[in-house]
């Protein structure tokens, strides 16, 4: 569904590339998510796949065809949730979705969408008298507005509070199980583990590690357990192979001293450090 | 048609809810009112004013003109200012589909307050083919200013301050008609110098196509250069 190949792209005017020849693919039904902190390319190669930005070199490919051969039809087919909410202040909610549902082609319920992230009660409310959170769920069901088959989000849980972070995840999920691609970026580790089928690492425009968060955490995980002991507190660690036969851990187990027992796979974001160097900030 | 009435929909609640903009939509109706009403009322105070009722004709009827420019390049610095021209530029349309209407309907919007202007203002009449002409160029007046604002000014703040230079900037040429040879030409490259001309030739029986074809060509040239620096700027970033 997207191809991108020895993707470079410099910014005018800058002195380094933002994008040094990326390679990645993203399939029909997956969501992909792209990784990295502030400044690290995510945002530019997403602007790249949607035209907003012009004048790369490599491939960058929709549907088999280059993204610069694409007319105003691509609009059709991707939508595109932007990181900072951008509405008309002055309009409600309501005619916000229904002044930009006049120019597709095939479009959803506007009340729909907005009773999916709970903004039903305030879709004759304007926009500026809404709170950050509000708009960006705004910002994200005017996304799929007309139902597209690709679906672009810049940091989809940004600025939300958890319960509407799990709203919007859920919302992915359900548009995924429906066969949509969705191409993700974020700098929340536990949001790309919970929704990404595979994820990217990128830092510096160069992508660092690619595969899917399980294999991820199975290549840089410490196969060890950490064990908590009942009466002294003390924690010891125990090698995961071979546990079944070490005798410290097995008495200790039979004599039921231990409080709680930890596997210490590693997370997202320390194999985001151990592989970039960097954290996601 | 379906995308021109959205479009028409939206900028007029857009105006309406805003209250500087409603007052800048009125504002040709309370000039017209005054030009036709205030000035005889002072020109038979104190007579010497009606020595210059052309002149101030010329220049209500380009206070006229500028409102709708200045209207829809608060429209367009709105959404330069909230990043909707981002979420435009994602559309299923070309972005200068929403720009080329609306720049239609500033000059549409401005020639005809123009042509209200000079037809019942009342103190000095170019006659109704000359009034046409004139609306033309004085229509012309809102592309420029819109460009001008939308493309240079970083917000509504700065928007307000440059409408107010730009504003001069098309007064000045006024000025020609106290200058006298060819140092009159300095405000030549003002669009707005070739519309008081093209005034001034028609209550004056002189030649008016010849200003108005060479008026019509300094406001193509300066709009498409400006229209070049919006794409620039805004678009092509």
């Amino acid at each position: 569904m997207i191809t991108v190949k020895d993707l470079n792209f410099q910014y005018p005017n800058a002195s380094n590339f933002a994008i040094k020849g990326i390679d990645f693919s993203i399939e029909k039904g997956e969501i992909f998510g792209f990784l990295g902190p502030s400044g690290s390319g995510k945002s530019t190669t997403q602007k790249i796949l949607f035209k907003l930005l012009t004048g790369y070199s490599g491939a960058a490919r929709i549907d088999g065809k280059e993204v610069s051969e694409w007319g105003k039809d691509l609009y059709e087919k991707i939508g595109v949730g932007f990181e900072l909410p951008n509405h008309y202040l002055k309009l409600t909610a309501l005619e916000n979705l229904a002044f930009f549902k006049n120019f597709y082609a095939k479009t959803q319920d506007p009340m729909d969408l907005l009773d999916m992230v709970g903004l039903k009660k305030d879709a004759n409310k304007k926009v500026g008298d809404f709170s950050k959170g509000m708009k960006m769920r705004l910002n994200f069901v005017r996304s799929f507005l007309h139902d597209p088959e690709i679906l672009f989000l810049d940091e989809p849980t940004s600025g939300l509070d958890p319960v509407n972070s799990k709203v919007v995840k859920d919302i992915i999920l359900d548009l995924k199980s429906k066969g949509k691609t969705i191409f993700i970026t974020t700098h929340q580790m536990y949001d790309a583990e919970k929704l990404c089928d595979r994820v990217a690492f990128i830092v510096d425009g160069e992508i660092k590690a690619m595969d899917s968060p399980e294999n991820l955490k199975i290549q840089h995980s410490n196969r060890s357990v950490e064990v908590l002991f009942r009466n002294s507190m003390e924690k010891e660690k125990f090698e995961l192979d071979g546990l079944g036969q070490n005798k410290v851990f097995l008495d200790k187990l039979q004599a039921n001293e231990i409080e709680t027992i930890h596997s210490k796979e590693a997370s997202l974001d320390d194999i985001f450090i151990q592989v970039t160097g960097k954290t996601l900030v | 048609m379906k995308k021109i009435v959205t479009l028409i929909h939206t900028d007029l609640r857009q105006i309406f809810r805003d209250k500087t903009l409603t007052v800048f939509l009125f504002a040709p109706v309370i000039l017209i009112v005054f030009v036709r009403f205030f000035v005889p009322y002072m020109t038979d105070q104190y007579p010497i004013v009606g020595d210059h009722h052309g002149m101030i004709l010329m220049f209500a009827g380009i206070q006229t003109a500028i409102m709708f420019g200045f209207i829809i390049s608060f429209i367009i610095l709105e959404e330069k200012d909230e990043n909707v021209l981002q979420v435009i530029r994602v559309l299923p349309i070309s972005p200068f589909y929403f720009i080329l209407y609306r720049l239609i309907f500033a000059t549409a919007f401005s020639a005809f307050g123009a042509f209200l202007m000079l037809n019942l203002g009342g103190i000095a009449y170019p006659g109704l083919l000359n009034s046409f002409l004139l609306s033309i160029q004085y229509g012309l007046t809102a592309p420029f200013i819109t460009f001008i604002i939308a493309t240079f000014a970083k917000n509504k703040v700065e928007g307000m301050a440059f409408f107010k230079g730009v504003d001069l900037v098309l007064l000045l040429p006024m000025l020609s008609f106290f200058i006298v040879g060819n140092m009159k030409y300095i405000f030549s490259i003002i669009p707005a110098f070739w519309t008081y001309r093209l005034f001034h030739a028609s209550i004056n029986n002189g030649n008016t196509a010849f200003y108005f074809i060479i008026g019509l060509t300094i406001y193509g040239i300066v709009i498409s250069a400006l229209f070049l620096q919006f794409k620039k700027r805004i678009f092509d970033r």
